[in-house]
């Protein structure tokens, strides 16, 4: 009996394990998809609205879930006008956020963002921005087919690993 | 004592906290460096005119009328061996606070050359011109900036309103000055007396195109200077079109507008005035004769279409030489007006 529940609970296990890491490339697929709709909200308020790089982040901030805190700190830190330029700010933000799920190549693009958001005429702005957007399209499209391969393998091998583990045990 | 004016007793107070107010304004544009130094200084903001900011050159600021060098340990000198030099850094990171870390949003006022912060203080910006045909696009590459602090000198109009006050409006004025006189002081105090009323006289609304934002120096639409309640403002508006919009859309009684020059002005102008609005206007002259010979000016003035000419000059910034009325008569000299300096 000890034995078919000890079973019971390494299967559940090994499988949430597989269930747990497919969770983490979909989390970062959500990541992605949020910057992508930050690229293209940025665009349409610089476009039309010319509003200013806080406004614009206190906008983000009303409807982001998983970059909220870092657009609320750099909009309050641009306000008090006494944390320097606006890339080390974005820098540090970044560097403290620690975005674990993010690969390197996002996270050099978030760097990158930061390089020439406000630094620019409205054309130059309004272009780079049309080339992060792009940019991240194609690192999404990638992410989406990794993440379809991967999920299943993840939660495939969770189960699989699970009840070789409990024959071994048994 | 009229009304319009400044009492004694308020005056203390709202000095002080003007100055403390400038002195926000400019620190939060200073670069951090920079802010203890001036910190240490401990300038009057109210005597402080400029600050040059170039790069890789001192620091130069226009304090009461004299140019400074600022230093690295807080003080102010003649001595440029003493002198604090920018960085390129620095000013980088001004144009950051200047421009709201948004240099996107103010392409329009770049391309005129100067920015408007909060308080009204004027940023010229001077670096690389980028044309497109032979209109200025863009300005990259800034290096030099020239900060001037907003001037407002309340009450300063006030010998020289019951000139141009008749019963319940007032007369088509022309302020005549040759530059850096004053008048820009001068016709802001006017239009805030004229909007406010006072002394017997009944507010006016006044509306103001103000197409450099030296009138109302507004920001985010908002103007800094007191420019009276009744005022309706078009900021960075051309006057021809300025002019037409107010009438149609504001029902002005009066419209101001500050340096008046091409005939499409005029032609504008001779639109308001018929259209029932008094005119209040400056233009660049260095005396009657001057302006009278000016082609398309000059047939406004033959055919005594402004009633009131103010014309500032003498020795000193700011100083009302005479009053004229249509004929050109002198209703006014320098003495009647008290002998004292109105703008300036």
């Amino acid at each position: 009996m000890l034995k078919i529940v000890g079973g019971c609970l390494v299967l559940i296990g090994s499988a949430g394990v597989g269930w747990y890491m497919a969770g983490r490339s979909a989390l970062r697929i959500r990541m992605l998809e949020e910057l992508e709709g930050l690229l293209q909200q940025l665009y349409g308020e610089i476009e039309y609205a010319g509003c200013d790089m806080v406004e614009l982040l206190r906008k983000l901030t009303q409807e982001a879930r998983y970059f909220r805190k870092m657009w609320q700190s750099v909009a309050d830190q641009l306000e008090s006008r006494s944390a320097g330029r606006f890339q080390k700010i974005w820098q540090q933000e970044l560097q403290q956020r620690e975005l674990l799920l993010l690969k390197q190549e996002e996270k050099i693009l978030l760097a990158e963002l930061g390089q020439t958001l406000g630094q620019v005429d409205r054309q130059t702005q309004l272009y780079t921005l049309e080339l992060y957007q792009k940019r991240l399209a194609e690192i999404l499209r990638h992410a989406r087919e990794e993440y379809h391969g991967q999920a299943k393998v993840y939660r495939v091998v969770g189960i699989t690993v699970g009840f070789f583990v409990v024959i071994l045990l048994i | 004592m009229r009304e319009w004016q400044r009492q004694p007793g308020d005056s203390l107070r709202s000095e002080q906290h003007r100055t403390r107010n400038r002195e926000q304004e400019i620190y939060q544009i200073l670069p951090r460096s920079l802010r203890g130094i001036f910190h240490q200084m401990k300038l009057d903001f109210i005597r402080l005119q400029e600050i040059r900011f170039r790069i890789g050159a001192p620091v130069l600021i226009l304090y009461g009328g004299s140019e400074y060098f600022v230093t690295s340990s807080g003080k102010i000198t003649k001595e440029v061996s003493q002198a604090y030099y920018l960085t390129r850094e620095e000013l980088r990171e001004t144009m950051e606070y200047i421009s709201n870390y948004s240099l996107y949003a103010y392409e329009e006022e770049l391309r005129q050359g100067y920015l408007t912060i909060q308080g009204g203080h004027r940023i010229g910006v001077a670096g690389k011109i980028i044309l497109e045909g032979r209109q200025i696009k863009n300005i990259r590459h800034i290096s030099f900036l020239n900060i001037r602090l907003a001037h407002e000198i309340p009450g300063c109009a006030a010998p020289i309103l019951p000139y141009i006050f008749q019963e319940d409006s007032i007369f088509h004025t022309l302020i005549v000055s040759p530059p850096c006189r004053g008048k820009t002081t001068l016709l802001r105090d006017l239009i805030r007396m004229i909007s406010d009323g006072g002394s017997g006289h009944t507010g006016m609304t006044v509306g103001v195109v103000d197409e450099r934002s030296e009138l109302g120096a507004c920001y985010m639409g908002q103007p800094q200077n007191d420019i009276g309640f009744r005022t309706d403002i078009l900021d960075g508006c051309p006057k021809v079109e300025g002019m037409m919009l107010l009438v149609r859309s504001m029902s002005p009684k009066v419209i101001a507008v500050d340096e008046i020059g091409s005939g499409a002005d005029v032609e504008a102008m001779e639109y308001v005035m018929n259209c029932g609005v008094k005119l209040l206007a400056t233009v660049h002259g260095e005396g009657m004769e001057e302006i009278q010979g000016k082609p398309v000016l000059g047939r406004l003035i033959r055919e005594k279409m402004f009633q009131r000419y103010i014309l500032l000059g003498g020795e000193q910034a700011g100083m009302v030489e005479a009053i004229f009325d249509e004929r050109g008569s002198l209703i006014a000299s320098y003495r009647e007006l008290g002998g004292e300096r109105t703008a300036c």
